[in-house]
């Protein structure tokens, strides 16, 4: 399985630049795109979910063109978007049931089957029949994740799927994703750098419609290894720091944390930290912005 | 606070394009109703001013009743918007007082939904100030401006109306946090309005009516019933007693409303899906951990198009499957049924008497008021499943489903085909459930069957595609809803305004296919199939292009829908569009070829045009010498399965005149075909104008005063394929009636047959004409008021018709026999009578019965039993009362002949009175309070065997004083022996009620009674209370 972007572009008729000259390629397994609100991934997931429009550019999957042949593409799609409802007065199995015949599961013994597992892999066993109307946030997640994986997917957009959620059940939408990326493609957005560090083999930085970096988690860190400085400074003190290339400024016990991009010893006081991947996302963030 | 929030609403509703878009809509259709003398929203014309009080309150009060739309598209949304767009949890959390948030939101919507209607009065002024200056219609048809006239259903209609609408609006909408009780509103409303019109001119339930139409349009029909057209021209109406009243009412009912909403209202922010807490049970969170190693089974994934079908099926059943759980819905179909059974419960025929309930009338009512509502769910629904993904926001979830567009459009239809067939089921039930109540058990459930689910069924189905289809390409389903409802407009009165009267403009309507227990449908379904054909394919042809711009993803832009369905235009696709194209052109074809070639096609202009060229043409040959017929020996021959006929006849012709003729002027129907004429020995056609059916045929030899010649004529009709309209409904399979007058021809130019109406007249530039002759006036009391020239004729016919069939003629049956398959009768009169009379066939039951020397017989459709014997006492008791007072009767048989009810009245013709089968046949009269008036109308039409057969008046005013009235006094006189004076008193009522409503449609002049002019509400009505009251004086005299 592989996905292939290129030089994707769109632009909203309010002048908002969604995407711009994207180039992406993405295979097997989980991909994380992260990116701020408004970066542009949603657009990007939805492009790729043949819900909408690029103005240029191409997409492909395995060879079938994404933008063309939407009805190919929509076979092989398990898509969850960001934001959706579910029809109140149905129940859990119903509903899920009508969208397993909808993707093309046409015995209804074998439909049957697919739901209840869908059902019991995403603890939504207990409250088949309840009305979908009554479920929680959580839940209505997971449901949605369900219906996702229906049919055999072999390619799977989550678009912030974790938002909402509370930690234990990130937790096990995690896992649940994780287990099911093996032999397909699994594209994951997020604003939450940990998400993709925790699940994705690879990922990309997106921010006002520009890939920024395009990597392995590992990789991407290891590109600013011994290049991110940490101080502790009182917040008072924060207007000195100004010019440097401070990439992220956090409060921890009432002080600042600031993190600083440099090759080189900054000096006043600045120590070498392992960088993470939200040092990663940071610092390109900062860098795009000075280019 | 309340200033801000009031301001905030004011300054969003003027962002919104569809605020001038309801504007602008409104103020075409009125401007065009006013400026088109095609379009009358209002009352006829005639003397009445275009923009009279009454015409701009009448104007106003319909489309502020079309308004509710609007009023309930802007009222319904204030506080549900917050909820829709989830702004309420945000809001709610300000620090804001309940009231003013309610107050501000309510009264900025309320300002602009006001607003929207000034667009009325402005149309209305600009429209009486443009017309006239532009030449469309004289001026002296448009009153001065008078601001009050505007003023006042403004501030009585729109402004009161508006409030309590949105008040129920705004409060069910902003309670319930669902658009679609709003429609619910709406029905209950129109169903208040539908029975208050039905029911507005029955004399009992007239005061109850008016104070419950919520639109006023009772209330000011009732408040004006009895208005001249010099008041209608001059009058404000009145805010006080029922208007008053029912504005009171209506008010302070909303008020309640919108108290018990402010009451109720919390700004909290329960759930997200209000109104529904019950049904949905929250659900507790479960901690146990996942079961995620559940494999997965492995499926077989199929894409083909026979599993598309079944995927559409089921998409569709679970969209019909919720909107018919759905409360709005159900209170929606009981509020049709309430209307129906409302109108049913008592089947009302001539003065309030009642009818049986046989099945054509409770499909009449179907296909009646109760359209309304089943355009109404139409339009909703339409809407409620063409936005549903998107209102449930799992439109991202479905339209990446790996499905065709074709598979989701075909679902909406499907689901909107299950309610239809839903609707029909119930509505089949329903009119049994009503004929049984009635103790009625002729059911007739083929009939149902083919009206409901043929008829009605395709054209309610074909609104809805056409329904989807808006939705689709509507940006939201407001203005979707408010399109479709245009389109609804445009049909029932926009197309005839641009002269677009052929049906096959008009999708989907079909020609009309009135059902007759005598005659079945008849000839109409022939051409009812084909406009359904026809309409089949240009279904198809929408729903491709629906198909192809169905919204899918994420708010695509017009620009690339457009894009895509361009792209999507190919295969398959293509070739069913291009098929459903060429198929909808051939048919379509088809029919043009057999409604305007075959048959001719005529626009209510172009039979106006017709008739000024006639006049044009001919009025000069008015008056001058012409024959009079003096006998008639005519050889009809009816053919009913093909519907054609073929009549020859010799006429007697005699010069009464002080001159010499050379040449008789013979006038028919266009759609009569003059086979040959010939006038004494030799005579030629001189002039043929089958357009007009005016013939003149030149004498060999001139016809001097005194001397007779006789005229052989043959003529034809032949009925060929099929019309736009019903066609003839004269000549049919079963229920032939037609008279001479058009049929057999006419001698000299008639005047009856001119364009009447006088500002038509004017408008084509003809001069006025009066209605009747003076009394003095000596060239028309040489005929009488009937018309065609001539006096007393001898009469003798023989008619013949398909065996199985009666074929009946004035006169006594001389014999009849039947030859070659054909049944044949011949009649004789043994005395003269009126140039006037009439032939039926049909296969009859006949009762008869004698009355002294005089043989009476009723014929009647098989199933009509019920009022015969009551036909035949009327018939005795008339004979007995009549040649007691008045003469001896003239005739040795007496004959009532029922035909079909292409036609309501009941006639009569020397010996012979066609009765049609919608009046006293299906009367019920078990009601001993009602009125009996299968007794008085065979009275009545005994009586004209005296008033009219005996004495009969010329052609000047005043004749039908000597029919008419003197009839309706005669069948009172009846009426009274057998029923008291109890029941006389109550059919006065009625005539007096009656006569003054009459006044009201008066074109040209209220004439005194003595010199009434042709006009029924004074000779039939007026006659009554006036001759009932002479008697009374004198009887009190003697």
């Amino acid at each position: 399985m592989e996905l292939k972007i290129s030089n994707l572009t769109k632009t909203y008729p309010n002048g908002v630049v969604a995407l711009k000259n994207v180039s992406l390629t993405i295979s097997s397994g989980m991909f994380g795109l992260l990116g701020a609100n408004g970066a542009g991934k949603s657009t990007l997931m939805r492009i790729i979910a043949t819900l909408q429009e690029p103005d240029s550019g191409t997409i492909t999957l395995n060879g079938i063109d994404v933008l063309k042949d939407k009805d190919k593409v929509r076979q092989l799609l398990g898509y969850l978007p960001q934001e959706f409802g579910l029809y109140p007065k149905l129940s859990a199995e119903m509903l899920l049931n009508h969208l397993a015949q909808l993707k093309g599961i046409a015995n209804a013994k074998e439909r049957k089957e697919v739901v209840h597992a869908l059902l019991q892999k995403t603890n939504l066993w207990e409250h088949r029949h309840k009305s979908l109307g009554g479920f929680s946030g959580g839940m209505k997640q997971r449901f949605g994740i369900a219906q996702a994986l229906i049919g055999q997917p072999k390619l799977i957009i989550v678009d912030e799927p974790t938002a909402g959620l509370d930690p234990s059940e990130r937790n096990r939408f995690h896992n649940l994703l994780s287990e099911i990326s093996e032999s397909i493609v699994v594209i994951l957005s997020s604003h939450i750098v940990d998400d993709v560090e925790s699940l994705c083999n690879r990922m990309a930085i997106i921010d006002k419609g520009v890939v920024l970096v395009d990597d392995k988690p590992g990789a991407a860190i290891d590109a600013i290894k011994s290049r991110i400085w940490r101080k502790v400074v009182g917040k008072a003190d924060i207007a000195q720091y100004n010019g440097m290339s401070i990439i992220s400024q956090k409060l921890s016990a009432g002080k600042l944390e600031l993190h600083l991009y440099s090759e080189t010893e900054p000096g006043l006081g600045f120590e070498l930290v392992e960088p993470a991947l939200e040092d990663v996302y940071f610092s390109s963030v900062l860098m795009q912005s000075k280019n | 606070m309340f200033k801000d929030i009031f301001l905030f609403e004011l300054r969003y509703r003027a962002r919104r394009p569809a605020t001038y878009f309801y504007f602008l809509i409104f103020f075409l259709m009125v401007f065009f109703a006013t400026v088109s003398d095609n379009v009358t929203i209002g009352e006829r014309a005639g003397n009445l001013l275009r923009n009279s009080p009454s015409a701009i309150f009448r104007i106003t009060a319909i489309m502020n009743a079309f308004g509710i739309m609007v009023i309930s598209a802007i009222m319904s949304t204030p506080v549900y918007r917050d909820f829709d767009h989830n702004v309420h949890p945000l809001l709610y959390s300000y620090p804001m007082k309940k009231g003013a948030y309610l107050a501000g939101r309510l009264l900025g919507s309320y300002v602009y939904a006001i607003l929207v209607f000034v667009s009325i009065p402005l149309a209305i002024y600009l429209g009486s100030i443009i017309a006239p200056a532009a030449g469309w219609i004289e001026a002296s048809r448009f009153d001065s401006f008078r601001l009050m006239a505007y003023l006042s259903p403004y501030m009585m209609l729109v402004i009161p109306n508006t409030f309590f609408l949105g008040a129920v609006f705004f409060s069910l909408v902003s309670m319930k946090k669902r658009m679609v009780y709003s429609y619910l509103g709406s029905i209950l409303f129109l169903v208040l309005y539908l029975w208050a019109a039905s029911h507005y001119i029955k004399l009992d339930s007239k005061e109850m009516a008016s104070l419950l139409d919520p639109f006023g349009m009772a209330t000011f029909y009732i408040t004006t019933q009895y208005w001249t057209p010099a008041e209608i021209n001059t009058q404000l109406i009145p805010l006080s007693g029922a208007f008053l009243l029912n504005r009171v009412i209506w008010v302070s009912l909303g008020a309640l409303i919108l108290a018990f909403a402010f009451w109720r209202f919390k700004l909290v922010t329960v759930t997200e899906n209000g109104g529904r807490k019950r049904s949905v049970k929250p659900v507790g969170e479960d901690v146990d951990d996942v079961k995620v190693n559940v494999d997965l089974p492995k499926v077989k994934i199929i894409h083909s198009s026979v599993n598309h079908i079944k995927q559409m099926l089921s998409l569709g059943w679970i969209d019909f499957s919720t909107v018919v759980k759905d409360l709005p819905f159900i209170g929606m179909v009981a509020a049709g049924l309430f209307l129906l059974f409302g109108n049913a419960v008592s089947v009302t025929g001539v003065y309030d008497g009642s009818n049986y309930p046989v099945t054509y009338i409770l499909l009449d009512y179907l296909s009646g008021n109760f359209m309304l509502i089943m355009l109404i769910i139409i339009t909703f629904y339409s809407g409620e499943l063409v936005w549903r993904e998107r209102g449930f926001k799992i439109d991202q979830i479905m339209d990446s489903l790996p499905l065709p567009n074709w598979l989701y459009t075909g679902s909406k239809l499907w689901a909107m085909l299950l309610i239809l067939l839903l609707m029909s089921v119930i509505l089949m039930i329903s009119c049994l459930s009503i004929q049984i109540y009635h103790g009625f058990f002729d059911l007739n459930i083929p009939l149902y069957l083919s009206n409901i689910f043929s008829g009605q069924l395709s054209v309610y189905f074909a609104f809805a595609v056409l329904a989807i289809f808006i939705q689709t390409l509507a940006s939201n389903k407001f203005t979707g809803h408010v399109i479709v409802l245009f389109y609804y407009i445009i049909i029932s009165f926009g197309f005839d305004f641009i002269g677009l009267q052929h049906k096959l403009w008009q999708f989907p309507l079909t020609p009309p296919s009135p059902y007759s227990d005598m005659n079945g449908f008849g000839h109409f379904l022939v051409g009812v199939r084909w406009y359904q054909l026809a309409w089949l394919f240009m279904m198809v042809i929408i729903f491709v292009i629906t198909t192809l711009f169905w919204k899918r993803g994420f708010n695509p832009s017009l620009r690339n829908r457009i894009r895509v369905a361009v792209a999507q235009f190919k295969g398959g696709t293509r070739a069913v569009f291009m098929f459903a194209v060429a198929g909808f052109i051939a048919v379509g074809g088809y029919i043009v070829y057999n409604t305007t070639i075959l048959n001719r096609f005529v626009t209510t202009k172009q039979g106006e045009k017709n008739l000024v060229s006639y006049e044009k043409t001919y009025k000069k040959y008015e008056g001058i010498p012409q024959p009079k017929v003096k006998a008639a020996n005519l050889n009809v021959e009816i053919y009913p399965d093909r519907r054609n006929l073929v009549i020859n006849g010799t006429f007697k012709l005699k010069n009464e005149t002080h001159d010499p003729i050379d040449s008789v002027h013979v006038l028919l129907s266009e759609k009569v075909q003059l086979e040959s004429c010939r006038i004494g020995d030799t005579s030629e056609i001189v002039l043929a104008d089958t357009q007009q059916g005016y013939y003149v045929v030149k004498l060999s030899e001139r016809l001097i005063p005194g001397q007779s010649v006789d005229m052989l004529f043959s003529l034809k009709v032949v009925n060929r394929g099929f019309t736009d309209d019903r066609g003839m409904v004269t000549i049919v399979e079963n229920g032939t009636f037609f008279n001479n007058m058009g049929f057999i021809p006419v001698i000299g130019y008639q005047s009856e047959t001119e364009l009447e109406e006088v500002n038509k007249r004017k408008k084509y530039g003809l001069p006025p004409k009066g209605r009747m002759a003076p009394r003095t006036d000596s060239v028309a009391l040489q005929s009488t008021y009937l018309g065609a020239i001539g006096d007393w004729i001898d009469f003798e016919a023989t008619v013949s018709t398909k065996e199985g069939q009666i074929a009946i003629a004035p006169g006594r049956l001389v014999r009849d026999w039947v030859e070659n398959g054909r049944h044949y009768f011949h009649y004789k009169m043994d005395r003269p009578i009126l140039n006037f009379y009439a032939f039926l066939s049909a296969d009859y039951e006949v009762q008869a019965d004698r009355w002294n020397d005089v043989d009476l017989k009723v014929y009647y459709h098989k199933g009509h039993e019920y009022n015969i014997d009551k036909m035949m006492e009327a018939m005795k008791a008339s004979l007995d009362y009549f040649t007691k007072n008045y003469s001896p009767f003239q005739h040795k048989e007496l004959r009532i002949v029922e035909f079909p009810r292409y036609s309501s009245f009941a006639q009569s013709f020397p010996t012979t009175i066609p009765y049609s089968e919608s009046i006293g046949f299906i009367a019920n009269l078990e009601d001993e309070e009602d009125i009996d008036y299968v007794y008085y109308v065979t009275a009545h039409e005994i009586a004209h065997q005296w008033w009219a057969h005996q004495v009969v008046g010329g052609n000047v005013q005043g004749a039908t004083l000597m029919s008419e009235a003197l009839a309706q006094y005669s069948a009172l006189m009846v009426m009274e022996k057998r029923y008291g004076k109890d029941q006389m008193r109550k059919f006065l009522k009625h005539e007096l009620d009656n006569y003054l409503r009459g006044r009201r449609t008066e074109m040209e002049k209220e004439q005194p009674l003595i010199l009434c002019e042709n006009q029924n509400y004074i000779h039939y009505n007026k006659g009554s209370v006036v001759c009932t009251h002479c008697r009374t004086i004198l009887a009190r005299r003697m």
